[in-house]
């Protein structure tokens, strides 16, 4: 990878890399560290990464080093919600949340795995391949941890109340 | 359909084809209780909220190479050849102010002609050069008629005295004795400034150290010669005060 192909990752795959990271730690300034750290390594290492593979490498550096921070620290317990997605409030005025605020909500109540699963097949579009070769699982695996998700976010929707439309 | 779930699950991930996904549709019709799981299956499918952005990417991203302009280019190399041009004629430069100060001194003991100020190879006529001393015979000469120098070989800078005067209408002879120094003459230097230039072209290190050599070659020559010049202009000099004391 030349530094002008680095430098078109850096603009096309950081937002998407930082949003993954986002949504799974909800600690902003943590995923932008992550995300930081993961490019740095892809810079390191540029001379054996080909562009066609830089992207899947970002995500798996950034799972990877995602997974060992929150081994470190529970951060589903100690750090405060603090992104986007805050159901009530917004612009400072309350509102009534739509499917994607209740599902983002619900995707904090999944494990690791199965949120970041979701995220990589939702988000980015992967294949259950591709899934579980950044993160190291079977595409059996895949299958399961899409399966369990998919069932606690319909869990997850079917029982919020406040849910207007859930068409929309 | 005992895993009617993952089937659902299934269809909302586009992993089934378009009998299965029929089959599925026809599944959940004949079983309409099952259409509210089968409806938030296909609801649970997240997107990303586009708005939140990664805001440091200058702190990732890599400077670009400088590529320089052409023009700049041309003018670098402009820059180039005319510092070593100004190199050489910095080392020329010496020679040419010995030449120029010897001269007057000369002209002194043996006034200038006036055909040396315009010969074509006088001092402001020519390119780099250096000196040369040329003995002159210290003998009695009857000097028939003006003196005529090879061109490219010596300036000449006596002034030839007439070999007949006229007094009082008798013609007299004189003899003349020519002073036993040396002169310092002019002589081209071969193409010192076209040895710079073509060695930016082909050669350019090899070249260069060629020329700066002969620079500094051409300038010792030209000191010692100018040493030797007045060495010889001052043991002239002693001679002929000599001369004057002993009458």
């Amino acid at each position: 990878m030349t530094k002008d192909e680095y430098n078109k990752c850096v603009q096309h795959f950081s937002d998407g890399l930082f949003r993954f990271v986002l949504s799974n730690l909800r600690n902003r300034e943590l995923a932008e560290d992550i995300v930081q750290e993961s490019f740095v390594k892809v810079w390191e290492r540029r001379d054996s990464i080909p562009i066609d593979k830089a992207k899947s490498y970002l995500f798996t550096t950034a799972y990877h080093t995602m997974i060992d921070q929150t081994r470190r620290k529970d951060y589903a317990a100690s750090v405060p919600e603090e992104v986007a997605f805050n159901i009530n409030e917004q612009d400072g005025r309350t509102r009534y949340p739509d499917v994607q605020e209740v599902l983002h909500k619900a995707l904090a109540t999944l494990p690791k795995v199965q949120a970041s699963v979701i995220l990589l097949r939702d988000y980015e579009g992967y294949s259950y391949e591709e899934i579980g070769n950044i993160m190291g699982l079977t595409e059996s695996q895949v299958k399961v941890y899409i399966f369990r998700g998919r069932t606690a976010l319909k869990n997850y929707l079917k029982s919020m109340d406040n849910l207007i439309d859930i068409d929309a | 359909m005992e895993n009617y779930e993952e089937r659902f699950v299934d269809y909302m991930e586009g992993q089934l084809d378009a009998a299965e996904m029929r089959e599925v549709e026809a599944f959940v019709t004949l079983h309409p209780e099952l259409e509210e799981d089968f409806k938030l299956f296909c609801s649970s499918k997240l997107a990303p909220d586009t708005s939140i952005v990664f805001t440091h990417k200058e702190k990732l991203t890599k400077p670009k190479a400088t590529v320089m302009p052409l023009f700049i280019r041309i003018a670098a190399i402009a820059a180039s050849v005319a510092l070593l041009i100004g190199i050489g004629v910095h080392f020329l430069k010496p020679e040419q102010e010995i030449m120029l100060e010897k001269t007057p001194i000369i002209a002194g003991l043996t006034p200038i002609k006036p055909s040396m100020i315009d010969h074509p190879q006088s001092p402001s006529q020519l390119k780099p050069t250096s000196l040369k001393a040329i003995p002159i015979p210290s003998r009695n000469v009857e000097i028939e008629e003006p003196m005529t120098l090879a061109q490219n070989e010596v300036i000449p800078t006596l002034e030839p005295i007439k070999s007949t005067l006229v007094i009082n209408g008798t013609e007299t002879k004189l003899n003349y004795r020519e002073p036993e120094i040396f002169l310092a003459v002019l002589e081209p230097v071969e193409d010192s400034e076209t040895s710079i230039l073509s060695a930016i072209n082909d050669d350019l290190y090899e070249n260069t150290q060629k020329a700066k050599g002969s620079i500094i070659k051409k300038t010792a020559k030209a000191f010692l010669s100018a040493i030797y010049t007045a060495d010889c202009y001052i043991s002239e000099t002693v001679k002929d005060l000599k001369e004057l004391a002993s009458r």
